[in-house]
C-alpha cells in the first residue's frame, strides 16, 4: 500500500527539520503513541509504539532505520515492527525542499501489513497513518517554532 | 398405509426451544473447574518459524498449560483427511505448526486458562519469531515452474491432476457449426455458519471416559478421528452434537482445534473449551469454491449440443482438510448438468496455494459445475440466437430415456427437466417479461432474465463413492407405552429431521408425529452413524429408519395375527390399530400388540420380545434433483446495482415430507447462491493476507436484497429410495447463482457484454453502463 503526503513547515529552514527528523529523542517527543525510542546504532533506532486502527489496537516493536542520508535534502527510512495485531513493514522516502522561508517536507512509501491489522484495518491503514504523521509533523512544527522563538 | 402425516407443512418439532431460547449449544456447557483454550495464530501466508517464546504466557497467572506443535506432533496424530487420487501429493499437518506456517491463522500454539480472557492474554504473549518466504497465493501462478513452494518434500504445488473424457471430443469440436468459450470463475467464499464452531471436552468419572461436544455435522466420524489424533480408543470416547447453529458443509470436518480440546482436556485433568471467534471463523474454517473453468462448448446449428471440454484449476488453500480434494472432482461428475452432452473432457489440477484450506461448502463442486455449463448455455444462445429457453429444451434427455446415463459418468435416476421448465416460465410469465424487457431497453432502461435449468447429485451416496461410508443408520424403538423413539445417525444441524422423521414414523405405525421422538447426535445413544450433509439425511437416514420401521410391523403383524388366529399377511396397518384386510372389521388395537410384545406371554413361535429394529441403508445410486430459476435483475442506471425484482423457482426434490422444511430449504438456499453470485467474497492481498477478515468486509446478504420468491415444485419421485425422495438441502445454492448472473448478462446484452464474472457488485455493473454505448 502507497502511504504519501507532504507538510509544510512554516518559516522553518531545512536545517533545523532535518535536524529534528533525524534525532530519536526529538521524534519520541511528537510521534503519537511512542512508549520507548532509543538509538541502537548509527541511524538506527529501536521502537515500541501503541497503534489502534479501527477495532485493532496493540503495542508494536520494531526498530526504524534511516539511511541514503543527503543532509538536509533527503533520506530514506525502514520501518518494522510486531505486535499482537500483526506486523507492519515499511520503506519510504523523505525529501526536504526550501520554499525561501520554510520547508516542504514530502514523503511517500510502500507498507505492507499482516496478520489481524491486514485483515480488519488494511483500507484504514491509510487513512489512520495519515492522522498519525500529521499529528508529528503538527507537533514538530510546534516545538520548532518554540525553539526559535 | 394412508399418509396423514407426509406431505403436511407441520410446524417444526425443533423450534419452540430454539425460538424461546432455550436450547443448549457448545457454548452454554460450563462445568466446575472448566479451563478455555485460546489459540495464537499465524500472521505470515508463508514462513518458517524460527522460534517460539512461551515463557512470558505460562507466567501469567491463571494459566494451566502451553503448548507448541512439537509437544503434539510427539503426541497426537495428524489432522486428518479423505479421498485418493491417484499420484497425489497429501500434506500432512499436525494440530499445530511444526516448524513452518503456510496460511495467514494457522494454529502455533495452544493456552488454556481459568478464563477466556486469561488465555487470549496469554495466546497473545507468546512471542513468535518468523523467517517470512514468498507467499504462493494465485493458483495459475502456483502451477508454474519456478514458483515458491509450500513444501520442500513436494516438488511443485500442484497436488492432483484429475480428468476423464467420454466420446469422442475431438471428433465433437470438428463437426461443429458453433463454438463458444469462456473462462468461468467461481470465487472463494466463507460458509459463515451463524455459531462458529467450538468445542467442550472433559475426562467423565467414574471411568474418566473422554467426552467431547463439538458444533459437529458428523459426531460418529469425528469421534473416529479424534481417536486416532489423541490416541484414546474410540470406546473410551463419547462425542456429543448439541444444538448446532447450522454448518452448510464447515461441520463436515474433523478440525486442529477439536484435536487440542480433548488433546488438553486429557493432560490438564480439567474441562476445557474452546469457542471460536468470527475472526477466527473466517480465517482458519474451511473455504468454499475458488475454481477456475475455462470451458468449451461445441454444437451444432440447430442448438444441439456436440461435446464440452473443461479445463479446471482448483484452488485447494494450504492444507488438506477432510474431504479438500474431493470436493472440486465433483465438478466433472456434474458437468454435463441436465442436457445431453455425448462428448465431454474434463481434466482439473488441485493446487496448493497459501490460503485456508477449501472443503465441502453448500452445494460443494455442484454450484461450480452449475455454473459453468449453465453460463455457457446462455453464451451459446447469446451467439446462436437462439432463445436461452429454447436452447436448453432442445437439449434435455426425454423422461423415458431415464435412468440416463450421462458423459460425466454418473446414472440420472428420474426426471423430466421439461416440465419444471414449462412450470417456471408459466409462473414467471416469460413471455411477458420478454415483451417488457425489449419496452424497457427502448426507453434505456436495463431489465434482463436468467434462466438455470440445474441438476444436481443428493443423497450421498453410494459406499463406493464415499470415503467414509455413504450409508445411514435408523433405529426405531417402540417403547412398552406405544410411545416410539428413533435414532437417527443423520445428526442434523437446522434441517428438522425431528420433525419430518416424525412424520415418516407416525404415518407408517398409524400414530401421530407427537408420539415420535427423534434423538440424533450422540454417539453414545446413537448407532454408529454417518452425518447430514450432500442432502443426505431423508434419502439415507430417513430410509434407513423407514427401513426398521418395516421391520417392526413384519413383526407386530405376525403378533397381531396370533393373537386374533389369522395369518399375518392377512394383517395391515390403520391409524391406532391393525386390522384385519378385506372389511371383517376385526382389529386390535396398536397398544394392545406392542404391550404383547413386551409381556411376551403370548408370543407367536420363533418371535422374540421387545420392539427395536435398527437397519443400515446402503443407496443404490446418489438421487438427482433438479428444477428451473427464474431470475429477474434491474440495473440501476445511477449506481449499478443489480436489484433483483422477481425470483421464481421450481424444483423436483421427489416425493416431499414436508413443504414447509423444504420451502425453508429452498429460501436459505437461493438467498447463499444469490449471495455469492451478487456479495460474496473471500480476498487475500498478493502477500496472502486476509482482507475480508470480519463481517464489515465479508458481504453477507441482507433479507432487503431480496424480493418474495415465488415457488413451487414437480414431483418426480427417486426409484433410488422406497421413500422417493431426492434431497433439498443444496439446491437453491446450486440452481440460483447461474440464474443471477445470467440475468445480469442478459440485462448488459445491449452493451455487447457476454460474460461478468462473480460477484457482480454494483461498481462492476456501473463501469459498463457509463463506459460503453449500448446498441
Amino acid at each position: 500500500m502507497r502511504i504519501e503526503g507532504q507538510f509544510l513547515f512554516d518559516e522553518i529552514p531545512s536545517e533545523a527539520v532535518w535536524a529534528f527528523l533525524t534525532d530519536a529523542t526529538r521524534i519520541a517527543e511528537c510521534l503519537p503513541g511512542c512508549e520507548k525510542l532509543v538509538k541502537t546504532g548509527d541511524g538506527t533506532y529501536e521502537m515500541q509504539m501503541k497503534i489502534g486502527v479501527g477495532a485493532i489496537s496493540g503495542t508494536f516493536t520494531g526498530g526504524i532505520g534511516l539511511h541514503d542520508l543527503a543532509p538536509p535534502s533527503e533520506y530514506q527510512m525502514t520501518v518494522n515492527g510486531s505486535g499482537t495485531p500483526g506486523f507492519v513493514n515499511g520503506e519510504g522516502k523523505i525529501q526536504l525542499t526550501s520554499n525561501g522561508t520554510g520547508t516542504v517536507v514530502q514523503y511517500s512509501g510502500d507498507v505492507t501489513a499482516g496478520g489481524a491489522i491486514a485483515s480488519l484495518g488494511q483500507r484504514m491503514i491509510g487513512g489512520a497513518a495519515r492522522m498519525v504523521i500529521d499529528q508529528f509533523f503538527k507537533c514538530a512544527a510546534g516545538k520548532l517554532r518554540t525553539n526559535a522563538g | 398405509m394412508t399418509q396423514r402425516y407426509v406431505g403436511q407443512a407441520l410446524k417444526r418439532k425443533e423450534d419452540p426451544r430454539l425460538v424461546s431460547g432455550t436450547s443448549s449449544y457448545v457454548d452454554d456447557i460450563s462445568m466446575p473447574g472448566m479451563l478455555h483454550m485460546a489459540i495464537t495464530r499465524s500472521i505470515h501466508a508463508h514462513a518458517r518459524i524460527k522460534r517460539i517464546d512461551i515463557s512470558k504466557a505460562q507466567r501469567l497467572p491463571g494459566v494451566h498449560a502451553v503448548i507448541t506443535g512439537e509437544e503434539v506432533a510427539a503426541n497426537c496424530g495428524p489432522v486428518p483427511s479423505a479421498g485418493e487420487i491417484p499420484n497425489m501429493k497429501r500434506p500432512q499437518r499436525y494440530l499445530l505448526a511444526v516448524s513452518k506456517v503456510r496460511f495467514v491463522g494457522e494454529p502455533i500454539a495452544a493456552v488454556v486458562a481459568a478464563d477466556k480472557y486469561i488465555a487470549r492474554d496469554a495466546a497473545d504473549f507468546i512471542e513468535i519469531e518468523y523467517e517470512p518466504l514468498p507467499a504462493v497465493v494465485n493458483p495459475e501462478k502456483a502451477m508454474q515452474p519456478g514458483s515458491p513452494r509450500l513444501y520442500d518434500e513436494f516438488s511443485d504445488n500442484v497436488s492432483y491432476h484429475f480428468g476423464f473424457e467420454s466420446g469422442n471430443t475431438e471428433e465433437a469440436f470438428k463437426s461443429a457449426n458453433v463454438v463458444v468459450k469462456e473462462r468461468f470463475i467461481n470465487q472463494r467464499l466463507a460458509p459463515i455458519a451463524m455459531e462458529t464452531r467450538g468445542a467442550v471436552a472433559t475426562l467423565q468419572m467414574p471411568d474418566n471416559e473422554l467426552v467431547i461436544w463439538s458444533s459437529t455435522q458428523i459426531p460418529h466420524l469425528l469421534r473416529t478421528q479424534l481417536a486416532l489424533m489423541v490416541r484414546v480408543p474410540e470406546n473410551r470416547m463419547r462425542v456429543i452434537a448439541p444444538e448446532v447453529g447450522g454448518g452448510f458443509g464447515s461441520k463436515l470436518n474433523v478440525y486442529a482445534e477439536e484435536g487440542l480440546v480433548a488433546y488438553l482436556a486429557k493432560k490438564t485433568g480439567h474441562p476445557v473449551k474452546w469457542i471460536e471467534s468470527r475472526r477466527e471463523n473466517i480465517a482458519a474454517t474451511i473455504h468454499g469454491r475458488d475454481q477456475i473453468d475455462d470451458v468449451e462448448l461445441a454444437l451444432k446449428k440447430d442448438g444441439t449440443i456436440l461435446g464440452m471440454r473443461v479445463k479446471s484449476i482448483a484452488d485447494l488453500g494450504a492444507y488438506f482438510q477432510l474431504l479438500t480434494p474431493i470436493i472440486p472432482t465433483l465438478t466433472g461428475l456434474l458437468a454435463p448438468g441436465a442436457y445431453k452432452v455425448p462428448a465431454l473432457k474434463f481434466d482439473q489440477v488441485g493446487v496448493l496455494t497459501n490460503k485456508m484450506a477449501t472443503d465441502a461448502y453448500r452445494g460443494a463442486g455442484r454450484p461450480e459445475a452449475t455454473y459453468l455449463i449453465e453460463r455457457i448455455m446462455d453464451v451459446a444462445a447469446q451467439k446462436l440466437k437462439l432463445d436461452p429457453a429454447e436452447l436448453r429444451r432442445r437439449n434435455f434427455p426425454r423422461p423415458n430415456e431415464f435412468p440416463y446415463k450421462t458423459s460425466g459418468g454418473v446414472i440420472y435416476d428420474s426426471a423430466d427437466y421439461e416440465k419444471a421448465l414449462d412450470r417456471a416460465l408459466e409462473l414467471a410469465d416469460y413471455k411477458g417479461l420478454r415483451l417488457k424487457q425489449a419496452e424497457l431497453w427502448k426507453q434505456g432502461k436495463y431489465m434482463g432474465i436468467g434462466l438455470s435449468s440445474y441438476v444436481e447429485i443428493c443423497a450421498m451416496g453410494p459406499s463406493t463413492a464415499m470415503p467414509a461410508g455413504g450409508w445411514e443408520s435408523g433405529t426405531v424403538r417402540i417403547e412398552p407405552s406405544g410411545k416410539v423413539t428413533v435414532l437417527t445417525g443423520a445428526s442434523p444441524h437446522g434441517q428438522g429431521q425431528e420433525t419430518s422423521f416424525a412424520q415418516i414414523a407416525a404415518d407408517e405405525l398409524g400414530i401421530t408425529p407427537d408420539d415420535v421422538v427423534v434423538i440424533h447426535g450422540d454417539t453414545a445413544r446413537i448407532p454408529y452413524g454417518i452425518g447430514t450433509f450432500g442432502s443426505r439425511a431423508t434419502a439415507v437416514g430417513g430410509t434407513a429408519m423407514f427401513l426398521a420401521i418395516q421391520d417392526l410391523k413384519e413383526k407386530m403383524k405376525k403378533i397381531a395375527a396370533h393373537l386374533l388366529e389369522t395369518t399375518p399377511d392377512k394383517m395391515e396397518f390403520s391409524p391406532g390399530k391393525l386390522v384385519v384386510k378385506g372389511g371383517s372389521g376385526r382389529s386390535i388395537n396398536y397398544t394392545e400388540v406392542v404391550g404383547a410384545a413386551y409381556m411376551a406371554r403370548n408370543l407367536p413361535p420363533g418371535v422374540e420380545p421387545g420392539l427395536e429394529a435398527t437397519r443400515f441403508f446402503e443407496p443404490s445410486n446418489f438421487t438427482f434433483p433438479f428444477g428451473t430459476h427464474v431470475c429477474v435483475v434491474e440495473l440501476d442506471w445511477e449506481t449499478g446495482e443489480p436489484k433483483i425484482t422477481k425470483y421464481v423457482a421450481v424444483d423436483d426434490c421427489g416425493n416431499v415430507i414436508n413443504p414447509l422444511l423444504v420451502e425453508g430449504q429452498v429460501h436459505g438456499g437461493i438467498v447463499q447462491g444469490v449471495a455469492q453470485a451478487l456479495h460474496e467474497e473471500v480476498v487475500y492481498d498478493e502477500n496472502g493476507q486476509l482482507l475480508t477478515g470480519s463481517l464489515m468486509d465479508y458481504a453477507l446478504p441482507r433479507a432487503h436484497d431480496f424480493p418474495e420468491f415465488e415457488l413451487d415444485r414437480t414431483v418426480t419421485p427417486s426409484p433410488v429410495n422406497p421413500l422417493g425422495v431426492k434431497g433439498v438441502g443444496e439446491a437453491g445454492t446450486i440452481g440460483s447463482t447461474p440464474a443471477v448472473v445470467n440475468a445480469v448478462v442478459d440485462a448488459l446484452a445491449p452493451f455487447g457484454v457476454t460474460h461478468i464474472d462473480m460477484p457482480v457488485r454494483s461498481e462492476k455493473v456501473w463501469k459498463i453502463l457509463k463506459g460503453r454505448k449500448a446498441s
